[in-house]
Formats: C-alpha cells, structure tokens, sequence
C-alpha cells in the first residue's frame, strides 16, 4: 500500500480520466455510428428517387463517379429483375427481396442495400458498404477521446503541485516540532495550516500542554523530593556529630536513640518514594480481591503499633466485598490510610476500619477521632509531600499521594469526610464491584 | 550567649538543641513563626537560626518582620533551599549569613561565632577588652600571662561581659545570656561562676558595681 498522497492522487485522478474518456468515447462512437447510418440511409433512398429508369445505367457500369476513387465509399445502382443474367450483375443480391434497408453480406463485406419499385414497375437496388458509417463512428469517438487522454499528464503534473503546494506547511510544521526541546516543547503554529489539518494540529497542542503540565509536575516533584531528602539527612548528620561528641557511655547511648529514630525516618520516606514510584509504574495485574482479605491482613501488620499507643483498633465487615483490584496496590491504599490515622489519633483513641458496599460499589472507610483535617485542607493534602500546617511530623508527606495515585489507576474515588458524630476524620474509598 | 532556634522539623530542632548546649549556647527552640515574633519581641536572645519553611508564618517574613520592627539581631538563614535566588532574597532581606542543609555543626558554630563577634563591632575572632581576652573557639581566656580554659558555664559569661566592655549586666541579664527557658537557674549561679573565673584569671578581671552587676574594663 502506497502511503504518498501524490502518488495516489495521480493514479486515481488518471483512472477517472481514462474511464470518463473511454465512456465519453463509446458514447461518441454510439452517437456518431447512428449518425451515420440514418446520413447513409438517407443518401441510398435519396439516391434511389433520383433513379429514372430511363437514365439507368446500362448494367455492369459503374454508379456515381464522384465517390468512385474512394473503392469504400463508393454508391452502387442495380436493377433487379428476375431474368436477368445474375452473372452480370455487379452485386450478386438474393432474388425477391422486399422493398426498403437491408444489411447484407456480400463477398466478404457488409452492405446497405435499399430497394426501390420504379413507376415503371421495375426494382432496383442502391447499395454502399457499411465499413464507411463505422469509420465515420470510430473516427468520432477518437476525436473524443484523445484530448481527455492528452490531459491525463497535464492533471498528474497540477495535483503533484498542488498536494506539494498544499502539504507545505505541514512540512514547516514538522521542521518547528522536530527543532523542539523535549523538556518544554511549546504548542505548534496553526497559522496558514490547511483546515483539514487545523483540527490534528490542534490535538497535537492539547497533547503537548498536557505533556509540558506532566513535566512541571514531575519537575516540581524531583525539587520536592530533594529538599525533603534533605530533612532526614541533615537530622542524621547532626545526630552523628553530637554522638561523636559524647564525653561518657551515658550520653552515647542518649544520644544513639535520636539517631535511630531519624534513620528509620529516612528508611520510611525512601520506602514512600518507591511505593509512589511503582505505582506511577502502575505495573501490577488486575484480580478479584476481597476487601475484607486486604482490611484483615493490614489490620494484622499495624496492630502492634496501635497498641503500642492503645489505640483500640478494630475491624466492621458484613461479608465478602470482591473489586477488581491489584492485590499489593489496593493494600498500599488501605496501608496508608490507617497509618495516617494511627498517626494522627492521641493516645487511648479508637481506629475503625470499615468494609461495606453499596448497590454498585465496595467502600474501605478508616474511621478516625483523632484532630479532622480543616475543609480547606482536604484537596491539598493529597499533594505530594503536603502536610497540613502545625501538624504532627515524622510523616513522608507522600502517604495520600500515594492513595490518591493507586485509586486514579483503580478507577475508584477518595474522599475525607468529616466524622459525624464527634470530631475525627473519615477515610472513604469507593470502587465498582466486581462483575458478578 | 542565648540563641533562638527556630525549626520545624522535631529531629533536627532536638539535634541542632544539642550541639549548640554542647558549645555552651544557650538555647530557646520554637516550631513556628508567629511564636519566634512573639519571642523575639522579649529581646532575650543574642542570635536566631531561622528556618524558612514553616508553618503558620514563613522565616522570611519573620525577618522581615523583625528588621521592619528596626530589630538588628543576628540571623543565620538555615535551611534546605539551595537556589541562589532564595539565598539572594534571605541576606537581602537582612539575613546575616546563610546555611544549608544538611549542613556540619562546626560551620555552624563558625558562623555563629562570627555573626556575633561582628555584633560587637569586633573583626578578629578574639574577644578583648586590653586586660583580658577570650577566644570563642576554643573557650581560652587569657589575662596577662595567665592562660585557662574556661567551663561551659564560665565562658557565655565572661563573653556577654566582653562583648560590650564598660557596660554594666545585672544579674538578671546574665542569668538570661547563660540559662535557656527550660533550664533550671540556681539562685547564686551568677556569683559561683564569677568566683570561678576570678580564681583562674585573677580577681580584677571582672569588676563588680554594688547594687548593679558586673562589667569588665573598657579598652582604654
């Protein structure tokens, strides 16, 4: 399959000519052969009433001398009679044939014979060959078809200039997309841009401000990343260096506690920036998952934390709720929701995960009393590395991006809601269920 | 000599707490700006380490505030903002020096160290008064012949006293330039500590004003 446009161009523009030429030259040749045949018919029965029997030739002559150098065109008169010597006879026609056209064959050749009853009750037969009304017909149909045909160089050439012509700018446009940084490529000019190509260069540009928005994101996201790098790391250097300084065991060991908790602080933060990182990936595999399962599993892993702050933490289910759902990503959501909410919940609080489902979606709430996030907040705090003002640190700040990135490739929604009987905050994840 | 730190972050506000007490600074830490204004506005503090990321009140608005306020308190700018506007914008704003993160203790105390000896009008980085002098980089005190190291205590002390020769500090002042808030002042404090540098450096180093407080001699 040919892909130019020239080229294609041409070939269907010259097929169209040579099929149009050959009709318009068939119906010439119809035409122009009917044409002919009535002109020919006409000549014969005019010829025939001029025919006095008295200036008959005498037979065996030779009819009209005017036509007689072209041996085709030429007009033959014969009597007819039934005693005479047929031998004589220039044509030899068939006896008793009726008055009016006839299309014989005769010696090889096709003729137009009109018959003809003189007054004097004689017959006599006007005769041509009928090879002259087909030249007549064919010469027609040529003259119709040669200038169409003569014009199929002169279309190829013109449609070869105008695609070139037309295609320009489109060739200007690949020049100023090919000359483009690839960190902020700017939208293509639409100006002088044939319409039917507007419309694909417009949806180039929607696609370019949508990459260039990724990019600013993903530039604005390494920044963040560095400078909460750069948090634990200056924790840990200056714990390293006050432990350096400890004159007893005493101090060394005080000053050895810091350390660790900031180390495990880094360890946390890394273990966040690859959680986001994989599921940016978005590699998993999608299965029926049982919230249920994931709600149990993820009770289990935090347990000794929530006891550690008494926190009453405990688990309200009414039965298998079954998503669609990559096993490790649906878990990492759930994961970091009650880690927020463990988080975030004073001492002697009460975490509920809560698993439940509607007609047509499965819904993991994390029900918390622990301070709520401020209505204004509620957006922002899905932003990577966001962290509600004055709130507790030691979080990565990555936790809701994360959720918010596994629930977007899940297809589901994330809400915090505010708790309705007391202050706390709800955790609202909504998913389709599987089909049944 | 008292500092306010102001930091955010919990680890690295106890830890940068930490070195600084280990160099005999006194130190204050605050979590966000509007409570370093409120601080700032008792005066108590010889320097600030301020943050620029926090809450509530960002550390370049609080300096703004505080040098709008006509408050020419050294600060150093601590932070993990390394592009050369933001460090532009800090000192422009009348930052006295800038660090960041993560940054090495003894550099911070080296510019600490500076941006207060250049508070005191001074440019070489031993303190004296002509009868005795002290170098905050080693706590060496020096009076004549007489050379000693002095105590974590002794040395913010005899620095307040030598930063401002002439000047009288009552005992309050003292206790202030010496103790954090959450440190506990014995009630002679002050008199133990001048005893102690008056036996290693001699007893007319520090002159006492009854009634008043303390000074060492003006450089005459």
């Amino acid at each position: 399959m040919n892909h130019s446009l020239q080229q294609r161009l041409s070939v269907w523009l010259s097929m169209a000519i040579v099929v149009i030429g050959l009709l318009a030259g068939g119906v010439s040749f119809w035409l122009a052969y009917n044409e002919a045949q009535e002109f020919q018919d006409d000549s014969l029965r005019q010829i025939a009433s001029l025919v006095d029997a008295d200036r008959l030739p005498s037979d065996g002559q030779r009819s009209a001398g005017a036509i007689d150098n072209d041996p085709e065109a030429r007009i033959v008169v014969q009597r007819l009679s039934a005693s005479e010597d047929r031998t004589s006879a220039q044509l030899a026609l068939p006896e008793n044939m009726k008055r009016g056209f006839h299309t014989l064959d005769i010696g090889g050749a096709q003729w137009r014979v009109y018959i003809r009853t003189l007054k004097s009750g004689e017959r006599i037969a006007v005769a041509q060959e009928t090879q002259v009304r087909s030249e007549a017909a064919q010469d027609s149909a040529l003259r119709t078809l040669l200038p169409l045909v003569a014009l199929i160089p002169l279309l190829v050439f013109f449609s070869r200039r105008l695609v070139g012509v037309s295609l320009a700018p489109v060739r200007a446009l690949a020049k100023v997309a090919d000359a483009q940084s690839e960190n902020t490529p700017a939208a293509l000019p639409t100006a002088h841009v044939p319409d039917e190509i507007a419309p694909f260069v417009q949806s180039i540009n929607r696609l370019l401000e949508r990459i260039n928005r990724l990019m600013e994101q993903q530039r604005r996201f390494i920044a963040d990343a560095a400078h909460e790098l750069r948090t634990p790391l200056t924790a840990l250097s200056l714990q390293a260096q006050n432990l350096e300084r400890a004159d007893s065991l005493e101090a060394c060991k005080e000053r050895l506690l810091p350390l660790k908790t900031g180390l495990e602080r880094s360890r946390h933060l890394l273990d966040q920036l690859l959680g986001l990182a994989r599921q940016q990936a978005g590699t998993g595999k999608l299965q029926q998952v049982d919230l249920v399962d994931i709600a149990q599993t993820v009770i289990e892993e935090v347990f000794p934390l929530a006891e550690m702050k008494r926190i009453d933490l405990g688990l309200e289910q009414q039965g298998k709720v079954l998503i669609d759902a990559d096993v490790s990503a649906i878990h990492m959501l759930l994961r970091n929701a009650v880690d927020n909410a463990l988080l975030y919940t004073p001492e002697g609080g009460e975490v509920t995960v809560r698993v439940r489902s509607d007609e047509d979606e499965g819904i993991l709430e994390v029900i918390d009393n622990g301070p709520g996030i401020p209505k204004e907040e509620r957006e922002r705090v899905f932003d990577a590395f966001y962290r509600v003002p004055g709130s507790h640190d030691g979080g990565s700040g990555l936790g809701l991006a994360i959720v918010r990135n596994i629930a977007e490739r899940l297809g589901g929604t994330v809400r915090l809601e505010d708790r309705p009987d007391r202050t706390g905050l709800v955790f609202v994840y909504r998913q389709r269920l599987s089909p049944t | 000599m008292r500092i306010l730190l102001v930091e955010d972050d919990r680890m690295i506000g106890e830890a940068v707490s930490v070195a600084l007490r280990d160099a005999s600074y006194a130190v204050d830490w605050v979590q966000d700006g509007d409570t370093a204004l409120r601080v700032l506005d008792n005066q108590e503090h010889q320097a600030v380490l301020l943050d620029l990321g926090l809450p509530k009140r960002g550390g370049l608005e609080v300096l703004r505030r505080l040098r709008a306020d006509g408050n020419r308190l050294p600060v150093i700018i601590v932070t993990a903002r390394d592009a050369v506007e933001d460090r532009i914008k800090g000192l422009d704003l009348g930052a006295d020096d800038y660090l960041v993160k993560p940054f090495n203790v003894d550099e911070l105390l080296a510019r600490l160290r500076a941006i207060i000896r250049r508070q005191g009008g001074q440019a070489t980085p031993v303190l004296t008064n002509g009868i005795v002098s002290l170098d905050p980089a080693t706590r060496e005190a020096r009076c004549g012949d007489v050379q000693c190291h002095l105590s974590a205590r002794e040395f913010p002390l005899l620095q307040a006293l030598l930063l401002r020769p002439g000047t009288i500090l009552t005992r309050a002042e003292l206790e202030e330039r010496i103790y954090g808030w959450n440190e506990e002042v014995e009630s002679n404090a002050v008199d133990f500590l001048i005893h102690g540098i008056r036996k290693k450096l001699g007893a007319n180093v520090i002159k006492n004003v009854r009634g008043a407080g303390w000074m060492v001699a003006r450089n005459s």
